[in-house]
C-alpha cells in the first residue's frame, strides 16, 4: 500500500450553519489529507469544527441548518462535496465508514445487532441475507463480542456501553472500509473501555490497513493512536505536525495550553511537596458570530502581542513538517 | 444565599415583574401571524356572540310562513327555515349559546379539576391513588356517551348540559394539573417554601399552583373546539338545548331533514360550527407551541 | 411470557372496569323523581295515571324496595354473569340487544380507525420529510381542517354531493342492503378527525425520530433513503402514534353515535340514542357499560402492540 499518498484530502473546507441572525461560519477553509495506513489525529475543544468538518466527508452535516459553502473534498479522482447522492451512497459504509460518539444512541433499538450489521454488507456487497449474517458473525468476533452467534439475535439495549461501541465499529468495517472516521468513539466510555477500544481500534487498523481519521478532544487519545495531528480551534487549523513532534514541542499556544491541561502523574505525586494545580486555558472560545478580526485565539493567549490583534497568523511550516499559525516563535 | 430568602424571594417574584411579563409573552405570541389571526377570529366570533342582538337583522323567533324556506336574498343572506325565521339572526343567536355553554363547561371544569388534580398531586399517596383511579374510569368513557347518558337521566336543561360535558373536561384537567404539580413539587424552592415553615395551603396555591399556568391555560385552550363540538353533537341529536332557543347542532338536524331541498339549513351553521371550531384548534396550537413547545400534553 | 404479561394486565384493568360498572348503576341513581315511574317509561304528570298497586309491583321487579347497597350488590353480580337487565320496552335482554348492536358497531369503527390509520401516518411522514416547505405546510393546513370539520356536518355535505348531487353511494349505511359501498361515507365522515390527530402526531413523532443519532449512523451505512425513513425512522417514530390511535379508536365510540343515527346504521349508536328517547334506562347503563369495557380492551391491545413492537418493553 502506497504510505505516501493521501487517500482522503480536505481541501479549503467551509461550512456554515444558519442562525436567527444570518449565517455564521464554523469550519473556516480548513485543510488536511490522510494517507493510507494512517491515523490522523484531530484535536480540539467541543465546538472548534472538528466533528463538522468529519460529518461533511460523507456529507453527513445536517443541511438545514448546517451546509458546506466551500473547499472540495478529493478522496480518489472525486470531490465528494459535488459527486451524486446515489455515489455518495455508494460510498458510505462502504469505502468510507463512521465511527459516533455515543454508542447509547446510534443503534437501532428496535432492530438486532444482526440485521443492523447485515444491512450495510447487504447492501454495498450485494450479499444474500443469510451469507451476510455469516459475515456479521465474524464481524462481531473480530471486534472480540464473546457469544457472537447469540449477539447476533440480541438487542443494543440489552448490550453495556463498550460492546455497542464494538458493534458501531464492527458495522463500520463491515465493509472492509479504505477510510474510517471515528468521531470521538471513546469519549462516553469508562476510562478502561476506552483503552480496550482503542487498543481494538488500533490492531484492526494494523490488520486491515485502513486510514483513520481519529476526532476527539482527548490529548491521551491523540498519544495513543495517532501518527500525525491536526490541532484545531475555533473552526481553523492552527497547528499540524507528526504527533512525536506534537508532543515534544507545541508551537502554537493553543498547543501549548492543552498540554498544560493535561494532569501528569509524575508532577502530582512528585515528592517535591504540594501537588502543583493543573492550569487553564483561561476564558471561553469565541462565539461563531463574534470572532475577534486577528488571530482567534488572541482572546485567550498569554503571548499575545499588537500584531495579533489586528492581523490573522495563517499557518506555516516553522520546521520540517510542523505547521502553526502563530506569529510567536515558542520555545 | 440562604434558603430563607430564596423562599421570600420566590414569594415576591411572583407579583412585580407579572404584568411585564404577561406583556411582553403576549407580544411574542403576537409575533406569529398565523396566532394574530386565530386570536382575531376568535374574538370576532365572540364580538358576534355578544352583539347579536344588535346585530341580528330579525329577531330569531320571528316567524314568517309567507317566506318559508327562502334560499339565500338580500333580504336573507343565510335564507330562511320552514316557518321563514331568518337564518343569519339564528345563527348568531347560536353563537351566543355555543360559546357561552363552552366557556361555562371549561370554567366547571377548570376550576374543579384543577382543584381535584392539585391536590391530588401535592398530597400523593392514597389519596392521589384513590383520586386517579375515579379519574380513569371517567375517561374510559367517551365524552359524548358519558354526556348523552348523564342529559337522558338528567334531562337536557342548559345547567345539566354544562353539567354533563364538565364531568369529562374535569378529569382532563385533574390529570394535566396533577402532572405539573409532581413536576413542580419536586424543585427546591418548594422545599425552601417548606423549610420556612409555610402551610401547605399556602404553598400549594400560591407557590405550586401559579407555576403549573401553562399547561392548564394550554388545556383550557385546546378543549374550547371540542366541548363546542360536544355541545352541538348533543343537540344536533336532540339532546342539547331545546327549540326555539336556537343552537347550530339543533339547526343542523333540523335542516337535515330538507338537505337535499334546502341545503342552506344547515350549510350555514355548519359553516359557522366548522369556522368556530377552526379558530379555537388554531389559537390552542398556538397556545400549546408558545408554552408547551415539546408538546407534552396530549390529551 | 405473553400469556402472563395478558394475564397481568388483565387483572389491572378490572378496578377501571368495576367502576364502570358503579358508574353506570349511579346514573340509574341520578334519575330525578321516582324511578319506577321512569322505568315505566313515563314523566312526572303521567305517574298519577299508574295505579299505585303497578308502581309496588315494578318497584318489587326493580328491587327498588331493597337498601341501594343490595341493589348494587345484585346489578353488579349480574352484569359479572352478562345480565345487564332487561329493556323496558319490549323486555329483550339488554346484553342480546348490545351483542347484535355490537358488531355493527365494531366494523364501522374498525374500517374507519385502519383507513384513518394508513391517512394520517403517510400524511405525517411527508409533512415531516418536506419539513418547512410548501407541501408540508399544506399537509398541515390539511390535518388542521380535518381536526375542525364537525363528523355530522361532513356526513351531510357528503351525502348531499355524493349520494344525492352524484349519485355515487347510497344514502343510507346499511351493509345489508347495500353492501360495503354502503361504509364508505360514514367512514369517510368519521374518519376525518382522527386521521388529522394521527398525522400530527405522526408528523412530531417523526420529526423527531429523523434528529436522532441513529438516523444518522443509518445514513452512514449508505442505506437509500426509504429504506433509512421505513425501516429505521417509522418503527422507532411509531410509539407515540399507537397511543394516539388506540386513543382515537376510544374516541370514535362516542363520534360514530350521531353517524349511526344519520345512517340509519344498527349500532351501538343508534341503540343508544333509541334507549333514551324512549326513557329505557336498562339499556342505556347496558351501551356504558360495553363502551368502557371496549375501551379497556383497546388499552389492553395497545400495550400489547409496544411490546410487540419495542423489544425494550418487557413482558
Amino acid at each position: 500500500m502506497d504510505m505516501d499518498k493521501p487517500i482522503l484530502q480536505l481541501q479549503g473546507l467551509r461550512t456554515e450553519f444558519k442562525t436567527g441572525s444570518g449565517w455564521v461560519t464554523a469550519v473556516d477553509d480548513l485543510s488536511y489529507s490522510v494517507n493510507a495506513g494512517e491515523t490522523l489525529g484531530i484535536v480540539g475543544e467541543s465546538g472548534c469544527g472538528k466533528s463538522v468538518s468529519s460529518l461533511c466527508v460523507l456529507r453527513l452535516l445536517p443541511e438545514p441548518p448546517g451546509r458546506i459553502s466551500g473547499g472540495e473534498i478529493w478522496y480518489g479522482g472525486e470531490d465528494l462535496t459535488k459527486v451524486a447522492e446515489t455515489r455518495i451512497r455508494d460510498i458510505r459504509g462502504n469505502e468510507i465508514a463512521m465511527v459516533f460518539q455515543e454508542p447509547m444512541t446510534t443503534l437501532n433499538p428496535l432492530m438486532t445487532i444482526g440485521t443492523q450489521l447485515c444491512e450495510p454488507i447487504m447492501k454495498h456487497q450485494g450479499l444474500s441475507r443469510k451469507d451476510a449474517m455469516q459475515r456479521a458473525h465474524e464481524l462481531l468476533q473480530l471486534v472480540r463480542i464473546p457469544d457472537a452467534r447469540h449477539w447476533l439475535k440480541g438487542y443494543p439495549h440489552e448490550m453495556s456501553g463498550g460492546m455497542r461501541q464494538r458493534v458501531v465499529i464492527a458495522m463500520a468495517l463491515a465493509c472492509s472500509p479504505k477510510v474510517l472516521i471515528a468521531d470521538e468513539p471513546t469519549t462516553a466510555l469508562d476510562v478502561t473501555i476506552q483503552a480496550q477500544i482503542l487498543a481494538l481500534l488500533k490492531e484492526l487498523q494494523d490488520r486491515l490497513g485502513m486510514a483513520v481519521i481519529m476526532v476527539t478532544h482527548d490529548l491521551g487519545v491523540i498519544a495513543e493512536i495517532a501518527d500525525r495531528v491536526v490541532v484545531m480551534y475555533a473552526g481553523s487549523k492552527v497547528e499540524e505536525a507528526t504527533v512525536e513532534d506534537l508532543f515534544a514541542r507545541p508551537r502554537h499556544p493553543y498547543t501549548h495550553g492543552l498540554f498544560r491541561a493535561i494532569p501528569d502523574i509524575d508532577s502530582i505525586t512528585s515528592s517535591e511537596g504540594a501537588p502543583t494545580r493543573l492550569e487553564e486555558i483561561p476564558g471561553m472560545v469565541p462565539a461563531l458570530d463574534a470572532m475577534p478580526s486577528g488571530c482567534p485565539f488572541s482572546t485567550r493567549c498569554p503571548f499575545v502581542i499588537e500584531r495579533c490583534l489586528a492581523e490573522r497568523p495563517i499557518l506555516e511550516e516553522k520546521a520540517p513538517g510542523h505547521f502553526a499559525a502563530c506569529f510567536r516563535e515558542l520555545s | 444565599m440562604t434558603i430563607s430568602s430564596t423562599a421570600a424571594a420566590v414569594d415576591q417574584s411572583t407579583s412585580p415583574s407579572l404584568r411585564s411579563r404577561f406583556a411582553k409573552n403576549f407580544a411574542r405570541f403576537l409575533s406569529s401571524p398565523l396566532n394574530c389571526f386565530s386570536l382575531g377570529l376568535t374574538t370576532l366570533l365572540f364580538l358576534l356572540a355578544l352583539l347579536a342582538p344588535v346585530i341580528a337583522p330579525y329577531p330569531y323567533e320571528q316567524i314568517n310562513p309567507a317566506n318559508s324556506l327562502s334560499p339565500p336574498t338580500w333580504e336573507h343572506i343565510m335564507g330562511t327555515d320552514q316557518v321563514g325565521r331568518d337564518i343569519f339572526s339564528r345563527v348568531l343567536y347560536g353563537a351566543r349559546i355555543s360559546l357561552s355553554m363552552a366557556v361555562m363547561t371549561i370554567f366547571v371544569g377548570l376550576a374543579s379539576g384543577v382543584f381535584v388534580g392539585a391536590v391530588s398531586g401535592y398530597l400523593g399517596g392514597v389519596a392521589d391513588e384513590v383520586i386517579m383511579r375515579v379519574v380513569e374510569i371517567f375517561m374510559s368513557i367517551p365524552g359524548i356517551i358519558l354526556a348523552l347518558a348523564l342529559v337522558a337521566v338528567l334531562g337536557p336543561s342548559p345547567l345539566f348540559i354544562v353539567l354533563a360535558l364538565s364531568i369529562r373536561r374535569i378529569t382532563q384537567f385533574a390529570r394535566v394539573t396533577r402532572g405539573a404539580v409532581l413536576g413542580v413539587k419536586a424543585l427546591d424552592y418548594v422545599a425552601a417554601c417548606r423549610v420556612i415553615g409555610m402551610s401547605n395551603v399556602r404553598i400549594l396555591f400560591f407557590h405550586v399552583l401559579p407555576n403549573c399556568i401553562g399547561p392548564i391555560i394550554v388545556l383550557a385552550t385546546v378543549l374550547m373546539g371540542n366541548v363546542i363540538l360536544l355541545e352541538s353533537t348533543l343537540s344536533f341529536l336532540g339532546l342539547g338545548i331545546q327549540e326555539p332557543t336556537p343552537s347550530w347542532g339543533t339547526m343542523i338536524a333540523a335542516g337535515n331533514e330538507l338537505l337535499t331541498f334546502a341545503p342552506w339549513l344547515s350549510l350555514f351553521p355548519g359553516g359557522f360550527l366548522f369556522l368556530t371550531m377552526l379558530a379555537f384548534n388554531l389559537l390552542g396550537d398556538g397556545v400549546r407551541d408558545h408554552l408547551d413547545p415539546r408538546g407534552a400534553s396530549v390529551i | 411470557m405473553f400469556f402472563k404479561f395478558v394475564i397481568r394486565r388483565v387483572l389491572f384493568s378490572i378496578p377501571t372496569i368495576v367502576g364502570i360498572v358503579t358508574v353506570a348503576f349511579l346514573l340509574g341513581k341520578l334519575i330525578p323523581g321516582d324511578p319506577a315511574v321512569a322505568a315505566l317509561g313515563l314523566d312526572l304528570d303521567g305517574a298519577s295515571t299508574v295505579s299505585q298497586e303497578e308502581l309496588e309491583r315494578v318497584r318489587t321487579e326493580l328491587g327498588l324496595d331493597r337498601p341501594v347497597i343490595v341493589q348494587y350488590m345484585s346489578w353488579f353480580g349480574d352484569a359479572l354473569q352478562g345480565d345487564l337487565g332487561r329493556s323496558s320496552v319490549n323486555r329483550e335482554s339488554v346484553t342480546a340487544l348490545i351483542l347484535r348492536a355490537f358488531p355493527n358497531t365494531m366494523f364501522l369503527l374498525l374500517t374507519t380507525i385502519s383507513t384513518a390509520a394508513l391517512i394520517g401516518i403517510s400524511l405525517g411522514v411527508f409533512s415531516a420529510l418536506h419539513r418547512g416547505k410548501s407541501a408540508d405546510l399544506v399537509a398541515r393546513l390539511v390535518t388542521i381542517i380535518g381536526v375542525s370539520t364537525p363528523p355530522f356536518w361532513l356526513a351531510l355535505v357528503l351525502i348531499l354531493v355524493f349520494a344525492f348531487n352524484l349519485n355515487l353511494f347510497p344514502m343510507n349505511g346499511s351493509v345489508a342492503e347495500h353492501g360495503w359501498i354502503a361504509l364508505v361515507l360514514p367512514t369517510a365522515s368519521i374518519a376525518l378527525q382522527p386521521a388529522a390527530l394521527i398525522a400530527r402526531m405522526s408528523r412530531s413523532s417523526m420529526l423527531e425520530v429523523l434528529s436522532q443519532d441513529m438516523i444518522r449512523t443509518a445514513t452512514a451505512k449508505g442505506l437509500s433513503r426509504w429504506r433509512i425513513i421505513l425501516r429505521h425512522g417509522l418503527p422507532n417514530a411509531l410509539s407515540p402514534v399507537i397511543t394516539v390511535i388506540g386513543f382515537q379508536f376510544a374516541n370514535l365510540m362516542g363520534g360514530a353515535v350521531a353517524i349511526e343515527v344519520l345512517f340509519g346504521m344498527p349500532g351501538l349508536g343508534s341503540l343508544l340514542i333509541n334507549a333514551i328517547f324512549e326513557n329505557d334506562l336498562k339499556v342505556i347503563q347496558g351501551v356504558v357499560v360495553i363502551v368502557g369495557i371496549t375501551f379497556a380492551v383497546t388499552n389492553l391491545a395497545v400495550d400489547l402492540l409496544y411490546s410487540v413492537i419495542d423489544p425494550r418493553i418487557k413482558l
